[in-house]
C-alpha cells in the first residue's frame, strides 16, 4: 500500500500544526462559531446530535493493521472505546471533545493519515472497489489512481470553495463494487478493444440525496495520462456554473440534468481543449503514477495449487464454516488465495460498528494472514484482501468468538444503516433500531441463503448517506408529524446495472416496517421464477405484487 | 404557548447542556423552563449572551411537557438528545442516570 | 480599505466611479463592467491605469479584448464560501497570461490567503479591523500537490510533485 514521503508527512504535520493554532484561537475566543465553522468542517469536525464527531478520513478504503490499531487506540483513549465505519469508506468517532482533536490529528499523523477534506464543499475522500488489486475480475488496478486523486485534490486552491461537496469513485473492474454511477464523478478504467491500451470512461452527475441521479458518461474513452487535466476542465465548468442560490440544487448533477448532458459534455471538452495539461504535468503525472504504483506492486504470493485438501475437508467438515466460507470469501486473482470479507453486520448489532478490541484482532489477522491489509468496503465491512485458503479455517476461528465471522455479506442481514438520529444532527428519523429489527426478524442463516442476494439500505434523513435509493429494498426515515415514519423503495442498484429504487407506496411506522419487509420478501419467495434474484424480480415484476401484498388487506 | 428550554452544545467537548437558573447543567431535570413571552425572551437573550462568550455553540429552544420528573421534551429528537443514542444505552446521558 | 500584498499592507489608490458620476478627468480607475463597456473607448488614453471589477457571475472572458490594456481586475466575493473567483483568476492568469493586479474584493477568511495567492491574486482589500486577524492566521502552507498554480506567489510553496521528479532525476544522474 501507499507509504508517505517525506513531502506527505510534512504536508500533514502542517496542517495538523495549522488546525492546532486555529483551535486554539477558538478556545481562546479570538474566533466566533461562525468563523470557526468551516475551519473544523475542512478539518472532518462535525457537531452533531449529542456530542462533535471526527470523520477521519481512510483514503480509498485501505489500512495498515498499524493505522487500524492507531484507531483503536484513539478510540480508547480520546472517545468511547469504538468507531463507525461508513458507506464513505471512511471511520467516524462520534465522542471527541475539541480541545482534544488537535492531538487526535497529530496521533492520525504518526500512522499517515488525516482529517482533511472530510467534510465541507470540496473534493472528498476517493473511494474505489474494497477489491483493488485482488478481484479476479479486475482490468486495472485503480489505487495508484485514486492516490494521485488524494494528492491532486488535497487543498487544491481552486476547487476548495465549490457549490457543493464533491465525489469521486473509481473502478477497475467491469463489475461495479464501487458505485461509480451515482457519484459526482465515476472513472471506469478499461481497455480499448482496438489498442487494448488502459483508459477511463468518465461518468458525471450520478449522485443521492433528495434528487437522486444516475451519472452519464461523458467521454468513453480517456487516456490514462490525461486524467487530472480533464478532472479540472470538469471541475472548473462546474466551479463556475453550478447553481449556488439553492443548496439543493448545487450538486453537479443539477447542473449537468439542466445544461443537458451534450451541452455538459461540449462546456467540458471546451474547457480542456484551451488547458489541455502542458507536457511537464503529463510528464509529471506519468512519473509520479510510476512512483506511486511501485507502492501497490502485488505482495510476495506463493505458488500455491488452486485447492487446498485440508481446506476442502473442513468445508466438507463444517457446515458453519462452510456457509462462511460460501457467503464472506470471494474469488482470488492469485490461485490458492482467497479474499475474505469480514461481515460487521452480527445479528441485532450496528451496521458498520466496531470496539477497540475488534480493531486489534483485526489488525493481528492481517498481519498473520493478510500481508497486514484491512480494507474498508462501503457496505460498511471490511475485507482481508490476500488469505491463502490454507488459512481461512484457523482465521475464521478467530473472527467467529469476536463477533466478525457473521456469515451474511451479501445477504439480507448485510444491512447498510446511516447513523441516523441516535448520532446525526441532520436526521428525520433513526435508522440503526430499524436494521437491527430486521436483521433479528431473519436471523435464521438457511433462510437468508434461501432468499439470496439482497441488499437492505436504510438512511435517516433525505441525505441519503445510507444509500436507501440504491437499495434493492430502500428504506428512508422522515418525520410525520413528530413521529418517525419509514418510506420503503425496490429495486435500486448501486452496481453497473445502476438503478433508482421506487416508493412502493405509503410508509410505515417502526413496529410496521419489519412486517412489511416480510411480506416483501414473502412476495418475491412465491413469485419468483428459477434463480431469479430479488432485484430481476422486482425489475420483471415491477412494484404491483407487492402493492397488493402490502397494501390490499387493509380497508381503505 | 408551550413551555420551553434552552439547550446548546458546550464549546470545549461538545456535551449537551441546558441553561438552569445557576448556568449551564448537562441534566435536563435542571433546566429552566420558561413559560410565558418574556420568560422566553429572558432565556433567549442568556443563549445569545453564553454564545458571545463562545461557552456554548448551536444554542436554540426546545418545546417540552412538564412531568414530575422535570422538562420532557415534545419531539422525539430532543428526547434522544437529552438521554443519548436509543441503541448504546451504556452512552451518553441515560449512561449514568 | 487598505491592501495586503502578500504580507504588506497598502493603500489603495484607485478611484471608484460611482453609477451617475462622471468619470474623473485623472487618477486611476476601478470600474464596474457595465461602465468599462460603455466608456472603454474614451479610457486607453488615461496614464493611470484602469482597471475593472467582476461580479461572481460576470464572466473574465468578456474583458479578452481589453486584458492588455488593464492593469487590475479586481474579483469580487459576495461570500466567502461562492468559489467562483477563483476559477476566475486562474483563467486570467494562466489562459490569458494577464499581468496586471488582481484583487480580492469581498468577504473573504484569512485562512483563504494562501489560496487566492496561489489562483494568481496579488492583493487582497482587507478591512482595517480585520488587520490583526489576517496578520495572525498567516499559518502558511509550505507545500502545495497541484501544478501551475503561482506557487512562487509570496513566498514559495513548493510543488510536491515536482520536488520529487527533480529529486528522482538527481537520482538518476
Ligand atoms: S442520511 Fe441523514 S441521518 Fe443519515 S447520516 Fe446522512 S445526514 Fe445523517
Amino acid at each position: 500500500m501507499y507509504r508517505y514521503d517525506e513531502f506527505d508527512e510534512a504536508f500533514v504535520r502542517e496542517r495538523t500544526r495549522q488546525f492546532r493554532n486555529q483551535v486554539a484561537r477558538r478556545l481562546r475566543g479570538e474566533l466566533s462559531e461562525e468563523e470557526f465553522r468551516p475551519l473544523r468542517l475542512m478539518n472532518g469536525l462535525y457537531l452533531q446530535l449529542h456530542a462533535y464527531m471526527l470523520r477521519v478520513a481512510i483514503p480509498y478504503g485501505v489500512l495498515s493493521a498499524r493505522q487500524m490499531r492507531q484507531l483503536a487506540m484513539i478510540a480508547e483513549r480520546w472517545d468511547k472505546g469504538y468507531g463507525h465505519f461508513t458507506t464513505r469508506q471512511n471511520i467516524q468517532f462520534n465522542w471527541p471533545a475539541l480541545k482534544d482533536v488537535p492531538d487526535i490529528l497529530d496521533a492520525l499523523a504518526d500512522v499517515e493519515m488525516h482529517a482533511i477534506q472530510t467534510s465541507g464543499n470540496c473534493i472528498r475522500n476517493v473511494t474505489t472497489d474494497q477489491w483493488a488489486g485482488v478481484a479476479a475480475d479486475e482490468v486495472a488496478d485503480p489505487r495508484p489512481w485514486c492516490e494521485l486523486l488524494r494528492q491532486w485534490s488535497s487543498l487544491h486552491p481552486e476547487f476548495s470553495f465549490l457549490p457543493r461537496k464533491f465525489k469521486i469513485a473509481v473502478t477497475g473492474s467491469p463489475h461495479d463494487r464501487a458505485a461509480v454511477k451515482v457519484h459526482d464523478i465515476g472513472l471506469r478504467m478499461h481497455r480499448d478493444p482496438a489498442t487494448g491500451e488502459a483508459g477511463f470512461e468518465v461518468i458525471v452527475g450520478g449522485g443521492q440525496g433528495r434528487t437522486p441521479m444516475i451519472g452519464k458518461t461523458i467521454r468513453g474513452f480517456l487516456p490514462l495520462h490525461q486524467l487530472l487535466p480533464y478532472l479540472s476542465a470538469i471541475m472548473r465548468v462546474y466551479n463556475r456554473h453550478g447553481r449556488r442560490d439553492n443548496k439543493y440544487k448545487a450538486r453537479i448533477k443539477i447542473l449537468v440534468h439542466e445544461l443537458g448532458q451534450g451541452e455538459f459534455t461540449r462546456e467540458v471538452e471546451a474547457e480542456f481543449a484551451r488547458d489541455p495539461g502542458t507536457d511537464e504535468v503529463y510528464a509529471l503525472t506519468e512519473a509520479e503514477i510510476s512512483r506511486i504504483a511501485r507502492h501497490f506492486a502485488p505482495p510476495p504470493y506463493e505458488r500455491l495449487a488452486e485447492r487446498h485438501p485440508r481446506h476442502d475437508a473442513r468445508v466438507f467438515a463444517s457446515q458453519d464454516f462452510a456457509r462462511w466460507v460460501r457467503s464472506n470469501t470471494a474469488r482470488h486473482k492469485v490461485q490458492g488465495y482467497a479474499i475474505v470479507n469480514v461481515s460487521l453486520k452480527p445479528t441485532g448489532g450496528i451496521p458498520g460498528d466496531a470496539d477497540a478490541a475488534q480493531m486489534r484482532l483485526l489488525a493481528d489477522l492481517a498481519e498473520r494472514y493478510s500481508h497486514g491489509e484491512i480494507r474498508v468496503t462501503h457496505h460498511q465491512n471490511l475485507v482481508l484482501p490476500d488469505v491463502r485458503l490454507g488459512d481461512l479455517f484457523a482465521l475464521w476461528e478467530e473472527l467467529e468468538p469476536a463477533g466478525l465471522g457473521t456469515p451474511n455479506v451479501g445477504l439480507l442481514g448485510d444491512i447498510i444503516a446511516c447513523p441516523g438520529m441516535d448520532y446525526c444532527s441532520l436526521a428525520t428519523a433513526r435508522s440503526i433500531p430499524i436494521a437491527q429489527a430486521i436483521s433479528r426478524r431473519f436471523q435464521d442463516l438457511d433462510r437468508q441463503r434461501e432468499i439470496g442476494p439482497l441488499e437492505i439500505k436504510i438512511s435517516g434523513c433525505i441525505n441519503a448517506c445510507g444509500h436507501h435509493h440504491v437499495g434493492h429494498i430502500g428504506i428512508l426515515g422522515v418525520d410525520k408529524q413528530g413521529r418517525e415514519l419509514y418510506q420503503v423503495t425496490l429495486g435500486g442498484s448501486a452496481a453497473e446495472d445502476a438503478s433508482l429504487g421506487s416508493i412502493v407506496g405509503p410508509g410505515f411506522s417502526a413496529d410496521a416496517v419489519v412486517d412489511a419487509i416480510e411480506t416483501i420478501v414473502a412476495t418475491y419467495l412465491d413469485q419468483r421464477q428459477d434463480g431469479e434474484t430479488f432485484l430481476a424480480f422486482t425489475h420483471r415484476a415491477g412494484l404491483k405484487p407487492f402493492k397488493e401484498a402490502l397494501y390490499a388487506a387493509a380497508p381503505g | 404557548m408551550s413551555s420551553q428550554i434552552a439547550t446548546a452544545n458546550r464549546l470545549t467537548d461538545g456535551e449537551v447542556v441546558f441553561l438552569g437558573p445557576a448556568g449551564w447543567v448537562t441534566r435536563i431535570e435542571r433546566a429552566t423552563v420558561a413559560r410565558s413571552d418574556s420568560e422566553v425572551r429572558a432565556l433567549q437573550a442568556l443563549l445569545r449572551q453564553a454564545e458571545a462568550v463562545n461557552e456554548i455553540v448551536d444554542g436554540y429552544l426546545v418545546a417540552v411537557e412538564e412531568t414530575a420528573a422535570g422538562p420532557r421534551p415534545v419531539h422525539y429528537r430532543e428526547l434522544l438528545r437529552g438521554s443519548g443514542p436509543s441503541v448504546r444505552p451504556d452512552l451518553g446521558k441515560q449512561a449514568s442516570r | 480599505m487598505p491592501l495586503l500584498r502578500g504580507d504588506q499592507v497598502v493603500a489603495d489608490e484607485r478611484v471608484r466611479v460611482p453609477v451617475d458620476a462622471p468619470v474623473p478627468a485623472a487618477g486611476p480607475l476601478l470600474l464596474d463592467l457595465a461602465r468599462l463597456t460603455a466608456e472603454a473607448e474614451h479610457l486607453w488614453h488615461r496614464p493611470d491605469g484602469v482597471g475593472v471589477e467582476l461580479l461572481p457571475a460576470q464572466p473574465v472572458e468578456a474583458l479578452e479584448d481589453w486584458l492588455d490594456r488593464l492593469d487590475l481586475v479586481a474579483l469580487r466575493f459576495p461570500a466567502f464560501t461562492d468559489g467562483r473567483p477563483f476559477s476566475s483568476a486562474r483563467i486570467l492568469r494562466a489562459r490569458y497570461r494577464f499581468g496586471g493586479e488582481i484583487r480580492a474584493v469581498g468577504r473573504l477568511i484569512p485562512d483563504q490567503a494562501q489560496f487566492l495567492r496561489q489562483c494568481g491574486f496579488t492583493t487582497i482589500e482587507v478591512d482595517d479591523a480585520d488587520l490583526p486577524r489576517w496578520r495572525a492566521a498567516q499559518v502558511r502552507m509550505s507545500l502545495t500537490y497541484q501544478l501551475g498554480y503561482a506557487e512562487s506567489a509570496g513566498p514559495p510553496a513548493l510543488s510536491v510533485f515536482r520536488a520529487r521528479h527533480a529529486r528522482s532525476g538527481r537520482a538518476a544522474a
